[in-house]
């Protein structure tokens, strides 16, 4: 089982392999009664592995790897349990159809189990060489952000325009009419 | 064909508009009432029958609408030609420094610009208060300045705002450039009438045009 935080971080980009993901899990995930959310990767990822493992088991093996330990183990994934479904119900499933309905995609499964391990080990090593960029930009950010605070407020502090109107109002109130030179504003 | 006038007094003769859009001389006329308003001997009728005509609409709760040519127009003649302004320091400027060969406002601004950067620009800051006081009165007075936005049919909207000024400006030669371009600005702005103090507009078919003369 790849690292969740690892994988939480790579969402998968090709549409087709997504669409692809999608329905095998959708399908295979439906034999439990567990909606899962197609929408996220890390649970798309856990319905992959989580099929993997009980096809790859059998019917003996999934059956006898209903056990408190696997229960906790498809709960922590991400998976909605039906309303009214207690985690008995949901574990007994249909022991017999499930594994040999499946077993059909066991190997597209596993690919694309192969290709989303791949692409979260690529994105990592690529990640990694630009992490000290990283750090480096987010402290100068950090340092610029609070300069620009101190300017704004320095400027704030005299850009106010209700002192500004208080000003006008003293400043140029007229005492008297003004002369013809001001006939444009007249 | 002429523009449907409303004066100001027959303001509640008449069916109200849902959107105005305030003309510059409309609004010049209100901030120098506001700035005024201690001292009526220096008002004339116009500048409180603005005042008025505004509260009634303010108390209709009509959206009151500018552009940013409204706001461009006010900044410039509050900034420079109200009294105390850019064109009085630029004379007192001229005056003081013995300058010769300007004779319009706006020559003696360039002149003290240009000869005297320094000096110009610490005038400037004596009377910088204005632009956030324009700021303030815009805001405290209810008048939202808004642009044309670009539509689906309207793919480039400031072409088509110039486009009908000029096309307003070939039909009624009356009206100044910049006159036909706040009517074009309101017709895209969705007005249904204009307030002005600018006679010119009531000329302009088939706008509806509250005046005061």
């Amino acid at each position: 089982m790849p690292d969740i935080e690892r994988v939480n971080k790579v969402k998968p980009t090709d549409e087709e392999d997504e669409a692809k993901l999608a329905g095998l899990i959708a399908m295979a995930c439906g034999a439990f009664g567990a909606t899962p959310d197609l929408n996220d990767p890390v649970t798309c990822y856990s319905g992959v592995d989580l099929v993997l493992h009980c096809c790859t088991q059998g019917t003996e093996g999934w059956v006898a790897s209903v056990n408190s330990a696997f229960s906790n183990a498809v709960a922590s994934r991400g998976f909605v349990v039906p309303s009214g479904t207690t985690m008995t119900d949901w574990t007994c499933g249909p022991p017999s159809a499930f594994p040999r309905e499946l077993s059909r995609y066991v190997v597209q499964l596993q690919r694309v189990n192969q290709t989303l391990e791949t692409r979260v080990e690529k994105e990592l090593t690529e990640f990694r060489m630009y992490l000290p960029t990283i750090r480096k930009l987010t402290r100068e950010y950090g340092s610029a952000a609070s300069r620009v605070s101190a300017v704004l407020t320095r400027l704030g502090r005299k850009y106010d325009p209700p002192e500004a109107w208080k000003i006008a109002e003293k400043k140029d109130a007229l005492p008297g009419p003004p002369g013809d030179e001001y006939s444009e504003i007249m | 064909m002429a523009a449907t006038g409303i004066p100001f007094a027959d303001y509640a003769n008449h069916p109200k508009p849902k959107r105005l859009y305030l003309d510059s001389s409309f609004v010049i006329a209100l901030l120098f009432y506001e700035l005024n308003k201690a001292n009526p001997p220096v008002l004339r009728p116009k500048h409180s029958a603005s005042f008025n005509f505004y509260q009634a609409v303010l108390s209709d709760g009509i959206d009151l609408t500018g552009s940013i040519l409204t706001y461009s127009e006010v900044l410039h003649h509050y900034c420079f030609v109200y009294p105390g302004g850019m064109f009085d320091l630029a004379k007192n400027y001229c005056a003081a420094a013995a300058v010769s060969g300007a004779n319009t406002p706006q020559e003696k601004f360039k002149m003290f610009l240009k000869r005297d950067q320094p000096a110009c620009d610490a005038a400037w800051q004596t009377i910088a208060y204005r632009v956030a006081a324009t700021e303030h009165f815009f805001s405290t007075h209810n008048i939202v300045l808004r642009s044309p936005l670009p539509s689906p049919l309207l793919t480039n909207v400031t072409k088509d705002v110039l486009n009908y000024a000029s096309i307003l400006k070939d039909a009624f030669v009356a009206i100044e450039a910049t006159d036909c371009v706040h009517l074009s600005l309101a017709t895209y702005l969705d007005s249904d009438a204009v307030v002005t103090l600018d006679l010119g507009f009531l000329t302009a078919d088939p706008f509806k045009i509250y005046y005061t003369s």
